[in-house]
């Protein structure tokens, strides 16, 4: 082997700088990069005390800052409470957003809602705000639903459409929920000021009132098909395993719209039944792909536990409307991105994934 | 750590000079030791050409299977359409050469010893057309280059007189674990004069490992324990705050 000599002393010796500065961009892994240069490489003077705030993931395989999981833990934790919502629509792109990998994100999200949901179905209980008969007929069919989520998921990730499928979900129900529920609360707030009060029939009979098994939920002041809640329960159990979430924000529309409950008890049983779907949803992840972070999980539920206290406790002082168009907002916000990084050319039109499992 | 430096190179050009022209390196860590706190780290390389000559620098993580996938405008979508599978790719990728080394040198010697992720023989596992398969080639390249775990020609290898060198290489947060492949070239007149390699391992330690371990080799209790976690968790903030 012979190398030419003379090109030895060529100009083009003069290293690049030590990483291609990174344009501008909205894609996560981008942003990955920046969050690991900003946080993660720890420079002389700040060494002492950013040393302190890391915290290597076991399971992610990164290093982040504890500050940043303890503030989306509580911050997302008090919608929760706020609501009735497992808020993990929110959680679930903020980790992917920060750099943990979607597949570790999505798992350990449903492991932190275990504990999220605890507290908030305790607390609902307390209230007797939750409907344990309905509650029971929705998690069958959401436990069987979960299920078949995770399953679909893993199919998904072996041909290379899981992203494209989360986003296209976020995208079709964030959407059609943001709006129903901005009007919806726009109305209420437009009526509370007319102090006009419209009277609505309180039950309408449909053909849904004529399938068999039908039983008498109690607390929810209803009669009707088993059938319904069961298969409500499933489709949503589906969703939650594939988008990574408890699923509230589908169940309590769907309670209050479809089922006709009582909007006192929903938050309270869309709680009770999500506990149970994302416990199964962490098993499955857990057991099928490795991807659960405990420590991640942890982090982010001392933040939300908190969250979640003082997030209910507000939430049974005031008045829902104003607060509902707020997370109203910020679902039709969370759709809009996720369109727009669907409809815009990615700055890099590649992507890697490593190994069998997980990877972006 | 300066002086222990100044020591060792010392030691190294002691034993330069004593043995002739031998090449000698070695790292100021032969273990990356990723604990909790672990936010990427720095390691040395010194070491003695021995006589004359440039100093290229290679190393070169863990080998893994890596799938490139293309996105293509579907009516109106962004979707990931094509993909190559890749074998043997490595997780973690430095190159570094001395000054006088030219980008073209550096190339040939990568070519000539097929290391590298342009060179290495990373065969794609699905047929694709050579043309198109240098785009995938070039993705694979410079998505890896965006988490630092690529670094090509960035990383510079100093020379302190004539036959001592050192240079730095850095690791993100996000560098894979396990046995690392750290080798040095003596380059003279456009040959490779002598070669060196330097055992390097990336591992957990402690909490970290343990969690990781119990996730992978047992993910059934894994799961049942993280469930238990969070509830405890969860139920012991509902009793807390509920009494209030």
């Amino acid at each position: 082997m012979r190398l030419k000599v003379a090109n030895c002393r060529s100009p083009r010796l003069v290293p690049p700088p030590r990483a291609p500065a990174p344009l501008p961009s909205q894609t996560a892994e981008r942003i990955e990069t920046h969050a690991i240069q900003r946080f993660g490489v720890p420079s002389p003077l700040a060494h002492g005390l950013q040393a302190d705030m890391q915290l290597y993931l076991p399971i992610a395989e990164l290093s982040v800052n504890v500050f940043v999981l303890l503030g989306l833990g509580g911050g997302i934790g008090f919608l929760s409470g706020l609501f009735g919502v497992g808020g993990g629509f929110l959680m679930t792109p903020a980790l992917i957003f920060i750099g943990v990998p979607p597949a570790v994100a999505v798992a350990s999200e449903a492991n932190q809602l275990v504990a999220t949901s605890i507290t908030g179905v305790i607390a609902h209980w307390r209230r007797r705000s939750v409907d344990f008969k309905m509650g029971l007929v929705l998690l069958c069919g959401g436990v069987v639903g979960s299920s078949i989520g995770v399953y679909i998921f893993k199919i998904l990730r072996n041909i290379g459409q899981v992203d494209l499928t989360i986003s296209l979900l976020y995208v079709v129900f964030l959407g059609a929920i943001g709006t129903l529920m901005f009007a919806e609360s726009l109305r209420s707030i437009l009526r509370s000021r007319g102090g006009r009060i419209q009277r609505t029939k309180l039950h309408s009979h449909t053909w849904l009132h004529g399938l068999p098994l039908k039983v008498r939920f109690r607390r929810s002041r209803l009669y009707i098909s088993a059938l319904l809640p069961f298969s409500i329960g499933l489709l949503v159990g589906i969703l939650a395993a594939l988008m990574g979430v408890g699923g509230g924000f589908i169940m309590v529309p769907a309670m209050i719209y479809l089922l006709g409950m009582p909007t006192s008890v929903v938050a309270g049983t869309s709680l009770f039944q999500i506990l149970f779907v994302v416990t199964n949803v962490t098993f499955l992840q857990a057991y099928t792909n490795q991807t659960v972070d405990v420590v991640l999980a942890l982090i982010l539920l001392v933040g939300s536990v908190v969250g979640v206290q003082i997030g209910s406790a507000v939430g049974a002082r005031v008045s829902g409307a104003q607060f509902r168009i707020l997370l109203a907002a910020l679902v039709l916000a969370t759709c809009g991105k996720l369109l727009l990084d669907l409809l815009l050319e990615p700055n890099d039109l590649y992507s890697l994934q490593i190994g069998a499992g997980g990877g972006h | 750590m300066r002086l222990s430096l100044l020591l060792l190179l010392a030691i190294c050009a002691t034993i330069g000079s004593a043995r002739g022209e031998q090449l000698v390196a070695d790292l100021s860590a032969h273990e990356i030791k990723i604990t909790s706190g672990f936010a990427g780290t720095e390691l040395l390389l010194f070491g003695t050409t021995g006589g004359e000559g440039e100093v290229v620098v290679i190393v070169s993580g863990p080998p893994s299977e890596t799938i490139v996938r293309k996105k293509d405008r579907v009516s109106g979508l962004w979707i990931n359409t094509e993909s190559v599978r890749f074998e043997g790719v490595p997780g973690f990728f430095f190159v570094a050469a001395s000054r006088e080394m030219s980008a073209e040198d550096v190339e040939e010697i990568l070519r000539q010893y097929s290391i590298g992720l342009r060179y290495q023989n990373i065969e794609p596992v699905n047929g694709i057309a050579p043309e198109r398969l240098a785009a995938f080639r070039e993705a694979l390249v410079r998505r890896k280059a965006s988490h630092g775990l690529y670094n090509d020609m960035t990383g510079q290898v100093k020379m302190i007189g004539d036959t001592l060198f050192r240079t730095t290489i850095e690791f993100p947060a996000t560098v894979p674990t396990g046995d690392y492949q750290v080798e040095v070239y003596n380059v003279q007149d456009g040959w490779v004069k002598s070669v060196t390699s330097i055992a390097l391992h990336v591992g957990k330690v402690g909490m970290e490992q343990l969690i990781f371990r119990f996730a992978h080799d047992y993910p059934a209790f894994y799961g049942i324990f993280a469930i238990a976690v969070a509830a405890l968790a969860g139920y012991g903030a509902g009793i807390l705050f509920g009494r209030r």
